[in-house]
């Protein structure tokens, strides 16, 4: 049983100290400085997180698909 | 005492049997007693709506008869901009600058249908995560029972609906955010197709995956909504010239030769509870007795288009709120800045891969509709109703116990229609899908539904008729 926690996630138990610094380059890259107790409830999602785009891997996509098309000359 | 719907009052005020000025003033007196109660309003524009009312009046009076909408009083979720005032997204990070041009095209269509707006409804922060009890802004509860959420993020467009307190309103839906708090409120919400209708003038979420989508009461409601909202925008290139589609006459046709197909994909089942499968199976029973037949229907990559809905759209979030979060982190909720931050943690490849499953998934699922003659799928709108704000089980608030998000990957039209009731006497909603475009034939089956049904005319404990 919980209160609503927020944020929309599946998290770990545990947060490893390799999460937590890799949460922690990924945003100071984007230029964003997060108090600790944020990076460590991020880190504790990315290892489900990544486990979800690592799914998307799997799928058999051919050479042709793109994740969008592109018109240079739109017809509207 | 039965719900109030857009095309009872549009009738009672054409044979003069009242006004715009007196329904408006009677939903605005509801309000000064359930708003607070509720959390239904960021802002009410009480004078603006009563002139609107009075303008309305005057104009059926001359013989001017704008459609059904005209007099009727909807409320507009703080994330779309009006003339009235500042769009809050229920977020003190956001610039009050923003939307100071007023009304988008979509405000702008209503307003000259003859609609009267009565103030800006409850979100989420930027319509995105759950209630926080931290930040300044109402939080809005279940008519239904006080103690529930709404579900999110048009809360106060579906809480207000449901109370009696508007009559219709605008929710948008990026990952089920019109029909989850639909089914919890026991009210009628429809994502249309993606492209049908432009969502210009509203602060995005997920930039691929929004739909500006009516709510209201009935199917009908939102049929007469969606005529007017329908359409291509220059300023929403996303937008698709169409033929325009009379929805109100639409959902009059008959059913005749309609497949229906039941999603019985694990991660659907698995995620109902037996409660809401029950129900289900007599919302089913219901559909047979229109005549339709109805088979199994398993969804290709179902799981792909779930999570690819969220992980994508915590992407295109990140995109458009990077500069904000650099520098006001702290003023954004923590549910938010970090739903929205995990958008940092995907890489541009893995949204690259995201995509390119979305676009196989979408043409999977269409050529296998086409391959079993299916013309619209099914399934609970949630795995269960409305959640506590304490004490919830873990999967109630589960992400995978939302059947919503599949539909913003593929941008398929999907209603929420009321289907019964839980063990708690909370409602449960159905969702009902079509292929891209077929917007009429999802709201016909909606609205025959609702010909033989009555779980959406059901009025809850905290409504306008029952309060002193």
């Amino acid at each position: 049983m919980r209160a609503y926690s927020g944020e929309m996630t599946d998290e770990s138990p545990t947060t490893s100290s390799d999460s937590f610094s890799q949460v922690k380059a990924l945003l100071e890259l984007e230029g964003i400085t997060a108090p600790d107790h944020d990076l460590a409830s991020l880190a504790k999602q990315l290892p489900a997180l990544r486990r979800k785009v690592d799914r998307f891997y799997e799928v058999d996509t051919n050479d042709e698909v793109t994740a969008s098309v592109f018109r240079a000359d739109p017809s509207y | 005492m039965t719900q109030l719907s857009i095309r009872d009052v549009a009738d009672q005020l054409r044979r003069g049997e009242t006004t715009s000025r007196r329904i408006v003033e009677d939903v605005l007196k509801a309000s000064d007693k359930l708003d607070p109660i509720l959390g239904t309003y960021i802002k009410r524009f009480d004078i603006s709506a009563l002139e609107a009312a009075d303008k309305a009046d005057q104009e059926l009076r001359a013989g001017i008869d704008r459609g059904p909408l005209h007099g009727i009083p909807l409320g507009v979720k703080d994330i779309i901009s009006t003339d009235e005032g500042p769009t809050s997204a229920q977020s003190v990070a956001q610039d009050p600058a923003w939307g100071e041009s007023g009304d988008g095209p979509l405000i702008s269509r209503l307003r000259d249908a003859g609609a009267v707006f009565t103030g800006k409804t409850t979100t989420m922060e930027y319509a995105i995560g759950f209630p926080d009890f931290d930040k300044p802004f109402p939080i809005p509860r279940n008519p239904w029972n006080t103690d529930r959420w709404t579900g999110g993020s048009s809360s106060g467009t579906a809480n207000g609906i449901s109370s009696g307190q508007i009559l219709g309103g605008l929710g948008t839906d990026t990952g089920g955010s019109v029909r989850l708090p639909a089914a919890y409120c026991g009210i009628t919400g429809f994502k249309q197709t993606f492209g049908l209708v432009p969502k210009s003038g509203c602060v995005p979420l997920g930039l691929s995956y929004d739909h500006i989508g009516p709510m209201a009461t009935s199917v009908w409601d939102c049929a007469a909504m969606l005529n007017v909202m329908a359409g291509y925008h220059s300023s929403d290139r996303t937008t698709v010239p169409r033929p325009s589609v009379d929805f109100v006459e639409a959902v009059e046709h008959d059913l005749e030769g309609l497949r229906i197909g039941v999603i019985e994909n694990e991660s659907v089942l698995e995620a109902s509870s037996e409660q809401m499968l029950a129900v289900l199976d007599d919302a089913i029973t219901a559909l047979k007795s229109l005549g339709m037949e109805v088979v199994s229907f398993r969804v290709p990559l179902y799981d792909e288009l779930h999570d690819g809905a969220f992980l994508a759209l915590q992407a295109e979030a990140f995109s458009w709120h990077r500069k904000q979060l650099q520098q006001r982190w702290l003023d954004y909720g923590r549910p938010t800045r970090l739903t929205i931050a995990k958008g940092a943690l995907i890489s541009a490849g893995d949204l690259v891969q995201i995509e390119r499953v979305r676009e196989i998934a979408r043409g999977r699922l269409l050529e296998q509709l086409q391959k079993e003659r299916v013309d619209v799928l099914v399934s609970p709108t949630t795995g269960y109703a409305a959640t506590p704000f304490v004490g919830a089980n873990r999967e109630a608030t589960s992400l995978s116990a939302m059947h919503t998000p599949p539909w913003n990957s593929t941008g398929f039209p999907a209603l929420s229609v009321p289907m019964g009731f839980d063990q708690d006497g909370l409602p449960c909603g159905m969702q009902i899908v079509g292929k891209p475009f077929a917007d009429d034939v999802v709201l016909r089956l909606g609205h025959h539904y609702q010909q033989i049904t009555e779980w959406h005319t059901r009025t809850p404990p905290a409504h306008l008729t029952s309060i002193d």
